[in-house]
Order: C-alpha cells, then sequence, then structure tokens
C-alpha cells in the first residue's frame, strides 16, 4: 500500500483524482461488485431495472447502518454478534412503547410525532445500554467478544419475545410508518404510480459512511480506534484510554441496530419480532468482504460500503436469477468465499513481492 | 553428535557428518549473485557469500543493510525464483521453496524476531516439528518432557522443559529458539542477532553452544552489531552496506576501525562522545516505590525502590536479568498498581495509575520489545510516529496532515530511518529502523523524562553513536533520562550517575567517577 501512495505522488502532475481514486485500496473491491451486477444482469434485465436498484437500495441500508457500527468495533479488534438482536429489539420495543402510551396519549393527533420521536430516542438509549453491558463484560470482565455478544444475542432475543409474546405489533402510528417509513423519501422517477426515491435509511446510511469515514482518518477519535485495534499494548502505551475507545465503539454500534431495527418496522409497518434475524453473519461477511481486517486495525468505511453492497446485490440477484431456492444459500457462501479470496490475493501481491 | 535417545532424526545430517570425513574447508553453502526486489527498494543487488565447513562467518552491516533478507533468501523463507541467483549447497544448486526444504538440507534458522508459541510449554515447543518422526500417533505421558529435557542436557541449554513459554524472558525465548533449531541437528546455523536480548552469562552460554557446534565440523552464520562478538568468536566476516558486498576479512584482517567505517561508510571519531551538561535540580523522586506482581499473589515485582534524578541527568539503573531494571520503568510508567511508596515530579508528589497519567506528567517511555509493545506493525511509519501525541497535530477537531507529515519528516532526518517514504509499513522495516521509529515515538511526545529500556538493542554501530549524540543533544535540551541496558560499556561511558538493583530493590548508587565495570559487577552481586 505503502507503494501506491509513492506512485500516486510521483505522478501527481497528471490524473490526480484518478490516479488518487485507484489508490484507495478499497477500489479493488469494486471489480467483484460490478462483475456480479453484470452477471445478475445477464440472466435477468430486470436486475437493473429502476424499482429493483431502488430497493436494493433501501434494503443494503437498514444493514449498512449496523455495518457502520460494527467496523468500528472491529477495527477496535473485537467483534460483536448481538448486533440482529438489538435491531429486533428496537423495532418491537420502540413500537410497543409507542402503542402502549398512545404515543404520550398524542396518537392520531398533529402532535403524534411527538411521541414518536420521543420514544424512538428512548429505544435508542436503551439499546445503548446492551452496548454498555457488552462492553463491561468484555474489556472489564475480560470475557471473549465472541462469546458475551452470542450470549447476549440470545438474551436479546429472548426479551423481545416476551415482550410480544412472538405476535407483530400493529398498526403504528401514522407518521412512524409513512413520514419515517415510506413517505420519507428523495424522489427520483415515476414508474406507473409508484415514485421511486432514495429512502431515509439510504440517507441516513450515507451520511454515516460519511461522518465516520472523515473521523476515522483523520481525527483523534479514528486514529485511536485503529491503534487500539492494531496493538492494544501499543496503544495504552501512547497513553490512549483503550477501555473508553472500545466501550464508546460497543455503545455506538448497539445504538446504531436500534436505529436501523425501528427503520425497518417503519418501513414493513409492523413492529415484527423476528426483525434483525441472522444480520450479524450478513454484515460481518459484509465488513470482511470490504477488507476490514477481523483481527483488527486495519479497514475502512468505504470497504464496508462496498462490502454490504455485495452481500444484498447477491442476495437480490439469486432470488432474481430464478435460482432453486435450496440451492441460493450455497451459491451465497460460495460468492462470499470468492469475493474475500481475490481481494487477499490482490493485496497480497501488492504487500509482498 | 547424534543423540541416543534418538532426537536428531533427520537423515541429512547424519550423511553429512559422514561426508565431513572426506572432504575438509570446503563451502558448505554459497550465495551467488543474489538480487532481491520488494516494490520500492532494492534490498540486495549482487550479494555473494560462502560459508566453509567448521567456520564461525560473521556478517556485519548496518541497519538496513541487507542482513536478514539474505538470511531469509538462503532460508527459503523468500522462495526459490522470487530472487535472481544461485544457492549452492555442498556445491550443488538448490532451490529452496521452504524453511522446511531448507532444514532438509542441514540449514538450521533462528531469525531475528522471536518468534515462539507463547501458551506451549517449552518441551512443545522444541518438539513441535519433530511429532511426525515419532513412532506411534499417541504420545506417551512425559515422553516429550523427557526427550526435550536430554537434549536440553547435551545441548548445555538451562531451560526448564515444563514452564509456559509465556512465562520466559526475552532472553530464555532466544535460547529456545535456538534449541528448537539446534533439535533438527542442522550442519549449517544461522543466527539473526542471537544475542541482542542476551544478559552476559547467556552470551558466555550461547558462546558455548557455536563453539562446540563448530568443534563437530559444522558452520555458523551470526549476525551482531556488537563488534567485540564479532572479534571473540568469528573466522571471517563478510560486509554488507546498502544491499551489497563491501568487503570479506578473514580473522588474520581485522582491524576494528576499518571495519566500522566499511560498515557505516565513514569515520566514527568517538564511539561515545562526551557531554559536557551541568545536571540541575532534582526532577524526580522515587520513595520506597513497591509494587505488586499483577500475576502472582503475595509477590512484588519491585519492593522499596528509591532513587532520585536531576535535571539534565542521564542516569543509570544497572542490574543482573531480573533485577527489577525493566519492571522499575514500567511502574514509574503505570503498567502496574502500586502498592505502596511515592514518586515526585519537581517536587509534588503525582499520582500515576496508568500510562496517560505518565505522559501528562511529562514521562515517556521506550519500551524493550518493540514488536509486543513499541510499534502497530501494519500501520506506516508516520502514523506510528504521530500516534503519541495527535494533540500536537490536529487543527481542531481534524488531524492536519501537513503538520502529520512535518513531524514524520523531522524524526525521520533527525534520526536517519532508513527507509521509501514516512507511508512506508514499519513491518516491512528493518529491525534497527524499527528500533528508531519507537524511540522518535516517544521523543515526539516531548518530555521531561524519558525513560530508555535498552534503547540500542539491535542498532548498528553508526545509528548507535547518533542515537548517544541524541541522548546527549536531549540531555543538554533539559530532559532527564533514566537507561537500561544491558551493555555495560554503553552505560559506563553515557550515564551521569548508576543505581544499582538487585533482587527487586535498590542496593546502592554509584558516580560516574566511581563507577567500573568491577564496581558495578561487585555491587550488584553483593
Ligand atoms: N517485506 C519487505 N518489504 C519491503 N521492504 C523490505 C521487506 N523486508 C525488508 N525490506 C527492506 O530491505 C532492506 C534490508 O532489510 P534487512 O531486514 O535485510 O536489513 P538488516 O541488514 O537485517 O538490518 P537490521 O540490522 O536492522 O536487522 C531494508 O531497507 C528493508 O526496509
Ligand atoms: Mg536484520
Amino acid at each position: 500500500m505503502a507503494s501506491e501512495k509513492n506512485n500516486t505522488q510521483i505522478q501527481s502532475k497528471g490524473g490526480l483524482i484518478v490516479s488518487k481514486i485507484f489508490a484507495v485500496q478499497e477500489v479493488g473491491i469494486l471489480i467483484p461488485l460490478v462483475v456480479l451486477v453484470l452477471f445478475f444482469y445477464f440472466f435477468n434485465h430486470g436486475f437493473l431495472s429502476a424499482p429493483n436498484i431502488f430497493s436494493i437500495l433501501k434494503v443494503m441500508a437498514f444493514y449498512g447502518i449496523v455495518g457502520v457500527g460494527e467496523t468500528l468495533v472491529i477495527l477496535g479488534g473485537d467483534i460483536d454478534i448481538s448486533v440482529g438482536s438489538v435491531a429486533g429489539f428496537g423495532a418491537v420495543f420502540s413500537t410497543f412503547l409507542m402503542m402502549k402510551f398512545n404515543c404520550f396519549g398524542l396518537l392520531n393527533t398533529p402532535y403524534e410525532w411527538i411521541g414518536v420521536i420521543g420514544f424512538m430516542i428512548i429505544t435508542i438509549a436503551v439499546c445503548s445500554l446492551v452496548g454498555f453491558l457488552n462492553a463491561f463484560l468484555i474489556v472489564d470482565m475480560k470475557m471473549p467478544a465472541f462469546i458475551v455478544t452470542i450470549a447476549t444475542l440470545w438474551a436479546v432475543r429472548g426479551a423481545v419475545m416476551v415482550v410480544t409474546n412472538g405476535n407483530p405489533i400493529y398498526p403504528l402510528p401514522k407518521f412512524f410508518m409513512d413520514t419515517i417509513g415510506t413517505n420519507a423519501q428523495i424522489p427520483i422517477v415515476k414508474v406507473g404510480t409508484e415514485v421511486l426515491g432514495i429512502s431515509l435509511p439510504f440517507i441516513i446510511f450515507i451520511l454515516l459512511i460519511v461522518i465516520f469515514e472523515i473521523l476515522l482518518r483523520r481525527s483523534k477519535f479514528g486514529r485511536n480506534i485503529y491503534a487500539t485495534g492494531s496493538n492494544r499494548e501499543v496503544a495504552k502505551l501512547a497513553g490512549i484510554n483503550t477501555r473508553k475507545v472500545r466501550y464508546i465503539n460497543f455503545i455506538i454500534l448497539s445504538m446504531l441496530a436500534g436505529l436501523s431495527g425501528m427503520l425497518v418496522a417503519a418501513f414493513t409497518r409492523q413492529g415484527y419480532p423476528p426483525i434483525g434475524d441472522g444480520w450479524e453473519m450478513m454484515i460481518i461477511a459484509g465488513c470482511a468482504i470490504g477488507g476490514i481486517a477481523l483481527a483488527g486495525g486495519y479497514g475502512s468505511l468505504i470497504g464496508t460500503l462496498i462490502g454490504v453492497f455485495i452481500m444484498n446485490i447477491v442476495n437480490t440477484g439469486l432470488v432474481m436469477v430464478g435460482i432453486n431456492t435450496f440451492l441460493q444459500q450455497t451459491v451465497q457462501g460460495i460468492i462470499i468465499l470468492i469475493a474475500v479470496y481475490a481481494d487477499i490475493v490482490r493485496r497480497n501481491r501488492k504487500v509482498l513481492s | 553428535m547424534s543423540l541416543s535417545s534418538g532426537f536428531y532424526l533427520k537423515p541429512a545430517a547424519k550423511t553429512y557428518s559422514e561426508r565431513r570425513n572426506m572432504v575438509m574447508a570446503h563451502n558448505v553453502l554459497e550465495a551467488q549473485n543474489i538480487t532481491k526486489d520488494f516494490i520500492a527498494v532494492r534490498a540486495l543487488n549482487n550479494v555473494s557469500m560462502s560459508v566453509k565447513s567448521g567456520e564461525i562467518l560473521g556478517l556485519i552491516g548496518e541497519n538496513g543493510a541487507g542482513k536478514s533478507t539474505i538470511l531469509k533468501v538462503i532460508n527459503g523463507i523468500y522462495v526459490s525464483g522470487t530472487y535472481e541467483g544461485k544457492i549452492l549447497v555442498n556445491g550443488e544448486e538448490v532451490h529452496l521453496h521452504s524453511p522446511h526444504d531448507a532444514l532438509i538440507k542441514g540449514i538450521g534458522f533462528v531469525p531475528q524476531e522471536i518468534n515462539v508459541m507463547e501458551d506451549l510449554t517449552v518441551a512443545e515447543n522444541i518438539f513441535v516439528g519433530h511429532l511426525t518422526e515419532l513412532k506411534s500417533a499417541f504420545l506417551k505421558p512425559g515422553e516429550i518432557e523427557k526427550r526435550a529435557s536430554d537434549f536440553l542436557k547435551h545441548e548445555k541449554i538451562n531451560l526448564d522443559v515444563k514452564t509456559r513459554v509465556r512465562m520466559l524472558s526475552i532472553g530464555q525465548k532466544q535460547l529456545l529458539m535456538i534449541a528448537r533449531a539446534l533439535s533438527w541437528d542442522p550442519h549449517i546455523l544461522i543466527l539473526d542477532e542471537p544475542t541482542t536480548a542476551l544478559a552476559k552469562d547467556d552470551v558466555d552460554n550461547l558462546f558455548k553452544i557455536v563453539r562446540e557446534f563448530k568443534a563437530g565440523g559444522r558452520s555458523i552464520i551470526f549476525v551482531t552489531h556488537k563488534l567485540e562478538e564479532i572479534i571473540e568468536i568469528t573466522d571471517r566476516v563478510v560486509i554488507l552496506r546498502d544491499g551489497a558486498n563491501i568487503a570479506t576479512y578473514e580473522r588474520n584482517q581485522y582491524n576494528e576501525n576499518k571495519i566500522v567505517t566499511d560498515m557505516v561508510g565513514r569515520t566514527i571519531t568517538s564511539m561515545y562522545p562526551a557531554r559536557n551538561v551541568q545536571t540541575g535540580e532534582e526532577v524526580l523522586r522515587v520513595e520506597n516505590l513497591t509494587v505488586e506482581h499483577p500475576k502472582i499473589k503475595n509477590k512484588n515485582l519491585i519492593e522499596n525502590v528509591s532513587f532520585s534524578l536531576k535535571k539534565n541527568e542521564v542516569l543509570g539503573l544497572v542490574g543482573l536479568v531480573g533485577a527489577g531494571r525493566t519492571e522499575t520503568l514500567s511502574a514509574l510508567f503505570g503498567e502496574y498498581p502500586i502498592k505502596s511508596g511515592k514518586i515526585f515530579i519537581e517536587g509534588k508528589e503525582v499520582k500515576i495509575k496508568n500510562s496517560g497519567d505518565a505522559i501528562k506528567n511529562g514521562l515517556c517511555l521506550v519500551t524493550e520489545d518493540r514488536k509486543a509493545n513499541g510499534l502497530l506493525m501494519l500501520a506506516n511509519i508516520k502514523h506510528n510516529i504521530v500516534l503519541t501525541n495527535l494533540k500536537k497535530i490536529l487543527n481542531g477537531l481534524f488531524i492536519n496532515s501537513k503538520k502529520e507529515n512535518n513531524v514524520a519528516t523531522t524524526f525521520m532526518s533527525k534520526l536517519s530511518i532508513k527507509a521509501p517514504s514516512y507511508d512506508t509499513m514499519v513491518a516491512t522495516l528493518s529491525g534497527g529502523n524499527q528500533q528508531k521509529v519507537v524511540i522518535s515515538k516517544s521523543l515526539n511526545t516531548d518530555p521531561k523524562i524519558l525513560l530508555l529500556d535498552e534503547p540500542t538493542k539491535g542498532i548498528d554501530v553508526g545509528s548507535k553513536n547518533e542515537i548517544y549524540n541524541l541522548i546527549n543533544i536531549m540531555a543538554g535540551s533539559g530532559i532527564s533520562i533514566i537507561m537500561v541496558s544491558s551493555e555495560l560499556p554503553e552505560l559506563l561511558a553515557m550515564c551521569d550517575r548508576f543505581i544499582i538493583l538487585a533482587h527487586r530493590t535498590t542496593v546502592g548508587e554509584l558516580l560516574k567517577s566511581e563507577a567500573t565495570q568491577e564496581t558495578v559487577m561487585v555491587k550488584c552481586f553483593a
């Protein structure tokens, strides 16, 4: 990577922007992305139709928002498996409160939004406690992150089931379903009677990517995370409070997971208990494909963006080309392996010689 | 030489011993015209060297000269085909595709960086490559311990086979790596800077092992930055500089000045530059400092350590291995909870609970083990150097890359760090250059008190000289320094005063005028 940057310095007079773009190591992962898109397009031209594109962008945003937090945690040298359950908890807990307390008694009034937003904030705060608990067990009690978060994955999913008895929560406040859900979008095209556009979750996702990518690259917050993840001893000796860094990562992640779960509830118009089921693997796989070193300390959110994108394209694409449903998961697994392998080969060629 | 217990099982070694009796002093190993490129660097340019049977060959040169690289070529770590040139073993060309290939050809290699399996025992570490040679698929309880301990006894290496390797000191780990290489009964043993981490006793012990090895007609390639070791033990020396052959001398042609000049490409007039600085007021006082062992109950890491440090002073902590020198520095730096005792900085008592507190109080630590707690290996030089003081390069919330680059450039030229650019990953630097990055990192905090734990470990003569100059400049600019080093001559020359540690406590003090090798050693053993 080092020499890459040198090259750009040398050639910087010429195509500065072009060479800069290609110096970003994540660009390499774009290749499997493009190949996959072309592949699915070849088998089903509908793959690149407007409705499908916008639907992919929306769905990937749900994962992506969590992916941003998971990237922080992984970069800091930890891992969090509990995110799917926390998302489910966010979805169910927020809607449960809204309906139970009739949005502070404002349900179906013009001030309904106060209740909706209020309970969303409360939910995010409660979700942050899960992150805090994870961090406490992992950082202070020195238990392995993998095991701790598997335990919270189950425990939180159990709590979701207890709250709901396994039944979905609906109807939901109009403000929640429409203003935050379906209608919150920047309209782009009209297909038939339906207006398609960039949805709120996608906007949030991109904002998060931009903000955190800048922080990671250019702020003390970011440098501390990378240092903690690459070598905790070195980071400590450099005076970095690695405990704080790791706590913050876990807390941010749980808050984002809760937020994402609520957005899913808004879009699907119900607080559905299995929301978030299996997300952890989608998201961690997305990070890995995006070149985030699972051992910590290396990678960037641009990688996560592309990685999550690939995961979702594969998901949707396999359905659209009509592969036997039973085979889909297998093919998905194989595609992940190929994408990661391609990245490793590409990177090895650069680091070694 | 084969052990009766049948520990050595490689056939190559036996055929070799037979052949040895027929041919005298031939070239057992030759590297011809090796050229090796990395992305931005040519590490070796047409380098040739050979080793005769029954010879100890010294391989020396500055940090980054290419010593480790040529050894990795010879050892099959850099696979045949990734470099130009030929490798010949006993006159026949070989193509090595892995270190295991090299072992089969009788080439044993002990790399520069410690690599042991921390959670296995000494016996398991030694045995790890030999398990396939056992007759039965199952291990008898105690079998490998028994064999390993017989083997160690035979090689006169003093290690307890049942100890978990995590518990060993760096020096012991180094011995373990040597033992592991010897267990293959190689006829060429390659030692890449084996003595950097060793105390005097261990070095003597190592030399005994090496001489015995040689007495069996076998050969050794020995890399070191310590000239006295070259003089003491080698029969011939090959000097590399900037990836090229500079000179080869036979033992009877040895001339220290000439060797140093060849190595660094300039003459060094005084190895230990004089310092003309008056020490000032007391900046640090430690009173009866006691810290508990973090893992073992009812045991203290250090007990009742007391000393003081003045402004502009360079204070040496002397003691044998295990006397508590590193522990004292770490304790000052807040790494262990303090059980009792007080620390005063500029007259005020301070509480140092973690490294953050230590840095705030103007302390800075250069650690001994750069791989474990010195460097972010996969990050580049720049990011490592600025890490300790991000405040210095912040513009509001964000890092100012111009300032960042400036800091990196300044240190790279000040300490002459040899690398293509500050964007180079530190893992690809030579050992000595890594050490310079570690030192830069610490100086970047603008410390009042600098704690140096083995600051010249693995550093070439030229750079050592630069570091001594740097120490003088720092002391002159008002920094106070506490220094630990296993190289007594270096300490004696560089320090104003000495605190003697023994059995984890302070036992005495010597002024520069009183301190000689003898007086120091007498106090250490008292
Ligand atoms: N994997 C690598 N990638 C890029 N450059 C490398 C790599 N390994 C070594 N180098 C470079 O090759 C040169 C020779 O390094 P080498 O490790 O052989 O030096 P050395 O003589 O052993 O030094 P030291 O005394 O410090 O151990 C150095 O400039 C180093 O930075
Ligand atoms: Mg080396």
